[in-house]
């Protein structure tokens, strides 16, 4: 390639670094306000103080809306992963032109306005009677979720050659069996993570929860009831945990997949 | 052949596995999905089947208003997003050494890591009348008073732009990683200014994920409910507020519906305009590598 003169080179890591600013300006402005002793979030810093996070940890209400927003992260994941898995299975095995269009019209459910996919889901909760509570929030992330785990999975599935499973079963394995012993632990890296990247999604999502959640708070919920009100530098030290934690996460999740994914290879 | 028809019959028997998901995916979304066309033609609140939602929609200017407002507000932050995105993903690929290009992703993706709501809130002490944004420009003499940028439709914009970009940078750059360098260099030799190859071969050759990203960063603005209700203050009234409202306040489902249908099928025309405008880009690659 043509040799980038000096200017050029400059130019382009000053925008590099104009963009980081603006892509990292949230997340550090966060942090900043949730040690500030001022309660209106505004410059110019009124000190050092870590009343904020004592606040926010202290607050009943909160703890149970993490707790809750955990544990439908934790349940539509697995869920999501375990559907993806056995769809993708069977989609390795299917010949048929329905297959594309099956594929399709599940992942639409990740492109259409989840506005949309709230409004038809506690539509039809409230018409079959269905008490509107964490389970069926539960339930709708997964609508969403199961699809993006297939498509994750698949990518990781096409990679398996036939040949293991017919060996599998020239030795007499089962069909479970070849799943279990053969799928299964080549595939355990990728639906981990596929199930991760649903958590995150799921621990994330507002609209469809707020819908359907009933009286029962999910932690996005719980915010935006919060910042109708105004601002308040709790949020702020919710927000950084919440960075905190998903950050510690993903390095553990890419760590623990990177090492699973050397133990496969020797 | 009859070895083959056992192994079409074991095949078949695998494919099973599909049902779960396929049972649950017809169970709760393409069910829902056809009881929100139903509900459409349903009266507020009485037995009996009707078109009064959708004439309501069509003589009620505020939706068609609201509707003109969400489109507006969509193709200035996929323009935005699109002018900032595009150079970001280029300097990553071509311009930053190798080793510091998965880095800069990273950096470029972090904001994934946080909630989305509390994303649109920072937002507020950032660009508010005491804000970090005013207390800069102030300080080095920019500007006389703070600039009035909060609860309006540039915090929405925004707003809207940080929160697309990351997935838009990663559309722009799986796709720009995969361009041959040699396809540079022979531009290069045979005289090509850095603009003209990035016009004739960097672009078309990412258009693929442009366009992926594009779509992405439509649907985003389109349907967004979050940026423009904790950023947007009362300056415009956005066409996914309104089908909040009738949920969440006036709890008039079929109204919601009516709009809901509205909203999928306007996008839906959107994005299929995009996709048709795409051959005609790729014909002008041919026409630029032909010559």
């Amino acid at each position: 390639m043509k040799k980038q003169s000096i200017a050029v080179k400059i130019l382009c890591w000053l925008f590099l670094a104009m963009m980081l600013c603006f892509i990292l300006a949230p997340i550090v402005s966060t942090i900043i306000f949730s040690f500030d002793e001022g309660r209106f979030s505004t410059l110019p810093l009124r000190g050092f103080t870590t009343k904020w996070y004592e606040e926010a940890l202290s607050n009943a209400d909160i703890i149970q809306a993490l707790v809750n927003s955990v544990v439908i992260a934790f349940c539509s994941s697995a869920a999501a992963t375990a559907l993806g898995f056995t769809a993708s299975y069977g989609m390795r095995h299917w010949q048929s032109k329905l297959k594309s269009a099956f594929k399709a019209f599940s992942l639409s459910a990740m492109a259409i306005p989840w506005t949309i996919l709230g409004l038809s889901l506690l539509i039809y909760f409230k018409g079959l009677g269905i008490h509107l509570s964490n389970v069926t929030v539960c339930i709708s992330h997964v609508v969403f979720l199961a699809p993006l785990a297939m498509n994750t999975i698949n990518a990781k599935m096409k990679m398996i050659p036939y040949s293991c499973e017919d060996a599998a079963q020239d030795l007499g394995a089962s069909g479970i069996g070849t799943i279990a012993y053969v799928i299964l632990p080549q595939m355990i890296p990728a639906l981990l993570s596929a199930m991760l990247l649903c958590f995150t999604l799921s621990f994330d999502e507002f609209i469809i929860s707020w819908f359907v959640c009933g009286f029962d708070t999910t932690l996005p919920v719980y915010i935006f009831n919060i910042i109708r009100g105004g601002t308040k530098p709790t949020i702020s030290a919710i927000g950084s945990v919440v960075f905190a934690v998903s950050i510690t996460m993903s390095v553990a999740s890419q760590v623990l997949s990177h090492r699973s994914g050397d133990g496969g290879n020797k | 052949m009859y070895l083959w028809r056992i192994r079409m019959k074991t095949s078949d028997k695998k494919a099973l596995w599909v049902l779960p998901m396929a049972g649950w995916m017809a169970l709760l979304y393409a069910v829902p999905l056809l009881i929100i066309v139903y509900t459409s033609f349903c009266n507020q609140g009485a037995p009996g089947f009707t078109l009064e939602n959708y004439k309501r929609f069509f003589e009620n200017g505020a939706y068609f208003t609201a509707l003109m407002n969400s489109l507006w507000l969509a193709v200035r932050v996929v323009t935005i997003s699109f002018l900032i995105t595009f150079p970001t993903a280029y300097i990553i690929c071509f311009v930053v050494p190798k080793k510091f290009r998965l880095f800069l992703l990273i950096l470029m993706i972090i904001p994934f890591w946080t909630n989305y709501l509390i994303r649109a809130y920072s937002w507020i002490s950032i660009l508010g009348g005491n804000g970090i944004v005013n207390n800069i420009l102030m300080s080095l003499d920019l500007i006389s008073e703070p600039l009035n940028i909060l609860y309006n439709e540039t915090s929405t914009i925004i707003g809207l732009v940080h929160y697309v970009t990351p997935m838009f940078i990663l559309f722009t750059y799986s796709t720009m990683e995969g361009i041959n360098e040699n396809l540079l260099e022979a531009a290069c030799d045979l005289g090509a200014s850095r603009i003209k190859t990035i016009y004739e071969i960097i672009l078309p050759l990412s258009s693929g994920g442009i366009i992926g990203g594009l779509i992405y960063v439509f649907i985003i603005a389109f349907a967004d409910y979050i940026t423009p209700t904790t950023l947007g203050g009362q300056s415009i009234v956005v066409f996914p507020q309104l089908v909040v409202d009738a949920v969440q306040w006036t709890i008039n489902w079929p109204m919601a519906s009516v709009l809901s249908i509205a909203m999928t099928l306007v996008a839906a025309a959107v994005i299929v305009l995009v996709l048709m405008l795409k051959p005609a880009g790729s014909g002008l690659e041919e026409g630029g590598s032909g010559k």
